[in-house]
This record gives structure tokens, sequence and C-alpha cells, in this order.
């Protein structure tokens, strides 16, 4: 398994659904390795992302 | 206050070598938690009578432009204060110093907005903002006077990291029935921020930021990006 895969199952963030403060904190922390690992093993798993402009509040 | 050096030792990666650029990889952070703000977007967006919503959509999104210039220039004067010292720093400012020029004035456009819709200026400066969005907004001083300043990046990605598409904005004035000139700050943003975005990806990833960096910049965008959804839920809530 890829070391990375390892450090975000440890992490709990491969299953979370509903992401919490806590999961916020740990996101924030990972690496870019880190989270392009997560995001693309999340995808194989069926996390579709959230793209898609919105109307949203601008600078 | 935490010691600055610690800023200039630990590389961004622990390990292996870096797969995603500085920007990509916070946009990525962003996508992971971005479920809850499109959530509440949605709520929003598909409110049968809309119309009624759309002024204080305005109003909220003025409280929270009103404050860019100021907050990056505050930001930006930190970030000078550091540069001699950190590579960094010097990169922040002299991305500040000109991004800050780019954003003057487009809150009073959000007031032409609002004239438009029957809501004067004297309502506007009148009317006390949510606490929600001086939180949202007031976190950033935090992070600039009494942390690191870089901290705002973070905050500009999320406020320009979704920018409305025309058709988008076509298809609101279409179900309102309210004046295309209510919508010119929308309409303007949307031309400008792809390129804004596409700025501060390049500032991000000319920036030889460490993992405390990164960690800082992810912090405050997706704290930002949750007090969006919680400030949108409000105003839908104060509709219901």
């Amino acid at each position: 398994m890829d070391p990375h895969e390892k450090a975000l199952i440890r992490a709990g963030l491969l299953k979370a659904t509903r992401i919490t403060d806590a999961d916020r904190r740990k996101i924030a922390k990972l690496t870019n390795a880190e989270v392009k690992a997560l995001v693309s093993v999340k995808r194989k798993l069926g996390f579709k992302g959230t793209k898609g402009a919105q109307l949203s509040p601008i600078l | 206050m935490p010691s600055l050096a610690q800023f200039s030792k630990r590389p961004a990666t622990r390990s292996a070598p870096r797969v995603v650029g500085h920007g990509g990889a916070l946009r990525l952070k962003l996508e992971l938690a971005a479920g809850e703000y499109h959530k509440a977007a949605r709520a929003l967006w598909r409110r049968p009578r809309l119309a009624e919503l759309i002024p204080d959509y305005l109003f909220r999104t003025h409280c929270m432009i009103r404050a860019s210039v100021p907050l990056m220039e505050a930001a930006c004067g930190r970030a000078a204060s550091l540069a001699a010292k950190e590579p960094v720093a010097a990169l922040l400012a002299e991305y500040l110093g000109q991004h800050v020029n780019e954003e003057r004035h487009h809150d009073d456009w959000l007031l032409d907005d609002l004239e438009e819709l029957g809501v004067s200026r004297e309502e506007v400066w009148s009317r006390m903002p949510s606490p929600t969005v001086a939180s949202l907004v007031g976190a950033q001083y935090y992070w600039i006077h009494h942390y690191h300043p870089v901290a705002v990046l973070g905050y500009i990605a999320v406020l320009e990291g979704n920018p409305p598409v025309e058709s988008q904005i076509a298809e609101v004035i279409e179900r309102t029935g309210l004046p295309e000139r209510a919508f010119r700050t929308f309409i303007k943003h949307a031309r400008l921020d792809p390129h804004h975005r596409d700025d501060l990806d390049s500032a991000l990833d000319s920036m030889p930021l460490t993992l405390e960096h990164e960690t800082l910049i992810a912090t405050s965008a997706l704290e930002t990006q949750h007090l969006l959804a919680v400030s949108l839920r409000e105003m839908v809530k104060d509709h219901s």
C-alpha cells in the first residue's frame, strides 16, 4: 500500500463523508503529496469532488 | 507569539517529492471539505422566492468585500516588515502590493448594484454586519498581526476560488425577474476572478513555503470556507 495512503487511513480521512472541525484540521496539515493521494484514493472510492461554479462571495 | 524562525526550517514535503504545486494542493484541500459550502449554496440558489434574498445576499457580500482592501493592506504592511528576514514574506508583499490595486472600489460596485434594488448606501452602511462575517474577516487580522500574514492567501483563495459563471447569473436574473444592473458585480467577477485565481496559484507556486506556511494557509482557507457556509445558512434561515 502506498505510504501516503497508509497515513491517510491512520488519519481517518479516507472514509470521512461529513467533514468535521477535526477533519479540517487534519486536512490542513496534509502535505502536497498526501492531499493528492487522498483525493486520488477517494475518487476511486466514489468521491466526486465538489467542482462546479457557484455564485459565491467574491473579492 | 511563536518564533518566526520555524517558518524557515522545515520543508513543505516530509519525504516524497512534490507532486502537485502549492496552489493545486490548496485547491484539493478545499475540494475535500467543500461539501458543506456547496450544500449551503444549493439551498440558497434553489429557494423558490430567491428574489427576496438577493438584497441580503448582496449586503452580506458587501460586508466582506468592504474589508478586502484594508485587509490586504494590513497583510502587505506586515509582510513588508518581515521581508528582510523571510523570502516568503517578501514575495507575499510583492503579490499583495499588486493584487490590492486590482480590488479597489469593488465594494462600490456592490453599492451601485444594491441601489438598483432600492437599498440606499446609507442603509448599507448603517446596518450591522453579521457576527459570522465579522468572525470570517476578523480572523484574518488575528493571523496577520499575531502570527503570520501569509494566512491571508487562504482567505483570498476561497473568496476568488469559486467565481460565478455568466450563464448562472443569467439564470438567476431570469428566475428572479430582478434587473440585470443589480448583478453587475457578479458579471464583472465572472470575468475577472479566473485570472485572479490563476495569479494566486502562480504566486503560491513561486513561494518557498514550508509545511508550517502551507498548514496555516490551508487552515485559513478551510475556516473561511466553513464560515461562508455558516453565513449562507444563516441568511436562508432568516428568510424561512
